[in-house]
C-alpha cells in the first residue's frame, strides 16, 4: 500500500514536470510569434512614415507654387489670362525700390523656356531679344527656390497690326529660409 | 517509439505555426504590393498645360497666329494653315518641342518620363453613347517611379477636347 503510494506520487511529479516543460515551449513560441509580428509591423509602420512624409513634402512644394501662381496674377505683372505675365510690365518693373518689401519673397525672376533663347538678361536696351527678366532681389543667401510655368506675353507689331505673342516661361520665387536660433 | 511519435507531433505543430505566419506574411505583401502606384494632381503640370495653350506659334488661319488651343482645334477640324502646312504637323512639332524643353526628362533627374494625349470625347446627354477620337499622342522617357499629372478641358462642341499629362518622377 505505501509502496503503491509512493510509485502515484513520482508519476504525478513527472506529469507535473513535462507539462510545465509543454508551458514552457508554448510561452516561448507564442512569445517568437508576438515578436515576429512586431517587428512586421514596425517595418510596415517605417514604411507608411516615410510615404506620409514624402507626401507631406509634396504638398507643402504645391502651397508654395500656389503661392508663386498668385504672384503672376496680381496687378503689377497679369496679362489679363490666368498665368500670364506681360513681360512689358516686367521690364518696367525691374529694379524699382518702392517696391522692396510688398512682396513676402526674397526674390523673383523669370526665365524665357521655349523657344529656346541664349542666356541674356533682360534690359530696356536687349528686350524683347532677351531670356531671363531679374525683378527683384532682396540680396539673401539662405533661400529656397520654387518656380511654376507661366505664360510670357507681349505686344508685338506685324505690318500695321499689333497681336499678342505669348511664349512659355518660368516664374521663380525665392523664400528665407528662416534658422532657429 | 513513443519518445519518436511525440517528436514528430511537436515538428509538425513547429511547421503548422511557421507555415501560418509565412502565408499571413504573403497576404500582407501581395495586398500591399497591389495597391496602385501614387497617382495624384500636380499643380505644377496643370500650370504648365494652362501656360502652354496660350503659346503664339508658327501656324496662321488669318492675319492673327494661332495660339496652341486653337492649333489643337484646327487640328481636330484636319485643316491647313496660309503656308499650307498641316494643322496637325505644326501641332506635333511644337507641343513636342515645348514639352521636351519644359521638363528635360532623363533617368538622371527626378522626372524620368512624361506622356501627352490629346484626345476629343463626346458623351450624349442619356451617356449612352460615347465618341473618343485620338488628336495626337507624345510620349518621352522611361516610366520608373511615382506618377502624377492633370488635365486641360478645351471646349469643342458638341464634346470636349481632353490634354491629358503624366508625368513620372523618382
Amino acid at each position: 500500500m505505501l509502496q503503491f503510494a509512493k510509485s502515484f506520487r513520482m508519476k504525478i511529479r513527472k506529469i507535473t514536470r513535462k507539462s510545465q516543460l509543454k508551458t514552457q515551449e508554448m510561452a516561448f513560441m507564442l512569445m517568437a510569434v508576438v515578436i515576429f509580428f512586431i517587428i512586421a509591423g514596425l517595418f510596415f509602420i517605417v514604411i507608411k512614415y516615410r510615404e506620409l512624409y514624402r507626401t507631406a513634402g509634396l504638398f507643402e512644394k504645391e502651397k508654395a507654387l500656389s503661392t508663386v501662381a498668385k504672384l503672376a496674377e496680381t496687378a503689377e505683372f497679369s496679362c489679363n489670362k490666368p498665368l500670364c505675365v506681360d513681360t512689358d510690365k516686367l521690364i518696367v518693373m525691374q529694379n524699382r525700390p518702392a517696391y522692396n518689401g510688398f512682396w513676402p519673397i526674397a526674390s523673383l525672376s523669370v526665365v524665357k523656356i521655349f523657344p529656346k533663347q541664349e542666356e541674356v538678361e533682360c534690359t530696356k536696351e536687349n528686350y524683347p531679344n532677351c531670356s531671363f527678366f531679374k525683378v527683384y532681389d532682396k540680396q539673401i543667401e539662405n533661400k529656397e527656390e520654387v518656380s511654376t510655368f507661366v505664360s510670357l506675353c507681349r505686344k508685338e507689331k506685324q505690318g500695321d497690326y499689333w497681336y499678342e505673342k505669348c511664349e512659355l516661361g518660368k516664374l521663380i520665387a525665392g523664400f528665407e529660409i528662416k534658422q532657429l536660433q | 517509439m513513443k519518445k519518436i511519435k511525440k517528436a514528430q507531433h511537436e515538428i509538425v505543430g513547429f511547421v503548422l505555426i511557421v507555415v501560418i505566419v509565412v502565408v499571413i506574411g504573403l497576404f500582407l505583401l501581395v495586398f500591399y504590393l497591389r495597391q496602385p502606384a501614387v497617382e495624384h494632381e500636380s499643380l505644377n503640370v496643370q500650370n504648365f498645360l494652362q501656360s502652354s495653350m496660350a503659346y503664339t506659334t508658327d501656324c496662321m488661319r488669318s492675319i492673327e497666329p494661332l495660339d496652341l488651343q486653337d492649333l489643337i482645334k484646327t487640328c481636330k477640324e484636319n485643316k491647313r494653315c496660309l503656308n499650307e502646312e498641316l494643322a496637325c504637323k505644326v501641332l506635333n512639332d511644337t507641343l513636342s518641342e515645348l514639352a521636351h524643353e519644359s521638363w528635360l526628362v532623363s533617368e538622371d533627374r527626378p522626372e524620368n518620363a512624361y506622356f501627352l494625349n490629346i484626345y476629343y470625347q463626346y458623351m450624349s446627354k442619356d451617356e449612352e453613347e460615347s465618341e473618343k477620337e485620338e488628336i495626337l499622342s507624345l510620349k518621352e522617357g522611361n516610366c520608373t517611379g511615382s506618377r502624377t499629372g492633370a488635365e486641360y478641358l478645351l471646349h469643342y462642341s458638341p464634346g470636349t477636347i481632353i490634354i491629358d499629362m503624366k508625368l513620372c518622377y523618382t
